[in-house]
């Protein structure tokens, strides 16, 4: 089991894209040590392999060097803008407090699109942060979301990769964000699209000699097979989330219990309210509701799927695209 | 919870029309888990 820990939604970024919008960055929806700790104790009957903590940004909550060190034996990864890592001794210290790897989320290239997708003109502190991580020999990958003006500026990304030393890249794709009860739509490029462009751009990133692993969390079959196989045989392809999984836990700033990050405004309970001790969150996860939630996001979404020998790696994808789209639209063909 | 962001979501999840297996995935060894991936030891697989 996973556990994801939303330590906070205050940012020291404005990326347009983010789902912390909908809280406004609040400062306010930090995780208290009271809250973290009733996590820690719920889920205490639970082997929870991996901790990932997230924001909003979550090297700006002050007891981060504190949360990491008691989340140990645990293997502990952070998933963050680095903004804050180009301060070495900041780094040291996360590290120093069994900190074991990173996710860092890129949002721009050049100092212009960083500002222009985030505000700030934050590059050259990233840099500075890739720098730090690579003289700690820290355990890394640099992530970038297929967006819509991401994916014209590949070579660009591989190029600052090349650049800054940084070895291993991963590609998010884009998906519709909920927004006001809506579903929106901005920047978020056809899934055909998003594929068709993974297809294309693989060779140039293969023959740059950076590393990139494609969390393809759409339908497999808007692949060739043989991308596929390639993918797989370099061990380079992730499909299939924790919700279709149900193996993990997203917990939010107030202790309230979410299916995705992408869902948070959806609350399948509440610490203090649907439960207090591990039994009671035992006891909650065993109940008919929760287990058909779970049930529901593990089936297929076509007929067709049905006879698909990539069905178990594949399930459809991401069930938040089908907020947008019926199967009939995403859903190619089944390998057969 | 707003019952729009309810209708919509059980909408999504309606439809998921067809029983599946256990869900295994592929999973690289090479990157971290980010916000989406599980990237659990020990149950995925690359097969």
């Amino acid at each position: 089991m996973v556990c994801w820990l939303t330590v906070n939604r205050a940012c020291n970024l404005r990326c347009g894209w983010c789902y912390a919008w909908a809280d406004n960055f609040s400062p306010v929806s930090t995780m208290t040590k009271f809250v973290f700790e009733k996590i820690l104790s719920v889920t205490s009957s639970i082997h929870i392999t991996k901790f990932i903590l997230i924001g909003g940004e979550p090297t700006l909550h002050h007891q981060l060097p504190a949360m990491i060190s008691r989340l140990k034996p645990a293997r502990v990864l952070l998933v963050t803008n680095a903004v804050k890592l180009a301060d070495m001794k900041y780094l040291m210290l996360l590290k120093n407090s069994g900190l074991n790897a990173l996710t860092v989320s890129l949002k721009g290239v050049t100092e212009e699109q960083y500002k222009q997708n985030t505000g700030k003109a934050y590059l050259n502190l990233v840099e500075k942060a890739v720098a730090n991580l690579n003289e700690l020999n820290m355990e890394y990958s640099i992530s970038v979301t297929f967006s819509s003006p991401v994916m014209n500026i590949l070579p660009m990304v591989i190029d600052w990769m090349k650049s800054t030393n940084a070895k291993v890249m991963s590609i998010n794709y884009c998906r519709p964000v909920l927004i006001n009860g809506k579903v929106s739509m901005e920047g978020v490029p056809h899934p055909k699209e998003m594929a068709q462009k993974t297809v294309e751009s693989y060779q140039m990133i293969k023959d740059s000699g950076v590393k990139c692993v494609y969390n393809f969390m759409m339908p497999l079959c808007l692949l060739p097979i043989e991308f596929i196989d390639e993918l797989v045989s370099r061990d380079l392809l992730q499909t299939v989330c924790q919700l279709q999984k149900n193996n993990g836990l997203i917990f939010l700033p107030d202790g309230n219990l979410v299916p995705c990050n992408h869902l948070f405004e959806y609350h399948l309970g509440k610490i203090g309210v649907d439960f207090n001790s591990a039994e009671d969150f035992e006891n909650f996860r065993n109940k008919t509701e929760i287990k058909n939630f779970y049930r529901k996001a593990k089936n297929l979404p076509d007929i067709r799927c049905q006879e698909c020998n990539l069905k178990k790696h594949c399930g459809g994808g991401c069930f938040i695209q089908y907020l947008q789209y019926d199967s009939s639209e995403i859903v190619v063909k089944p390998f057969i | 919870m707003n019952t729009v962001l309810k209708n919509l979501v059980d909408s999504a999840l309606a439809k998921r029309v067809v029983e599946n297996e256990d869900l295994r995935g592929y999973k690289s060894k090479k990157t971290q888990p980010a916000i989406c991936d599980c990237g659990d030891d020990g149950d995925c697989c690359g097969d």
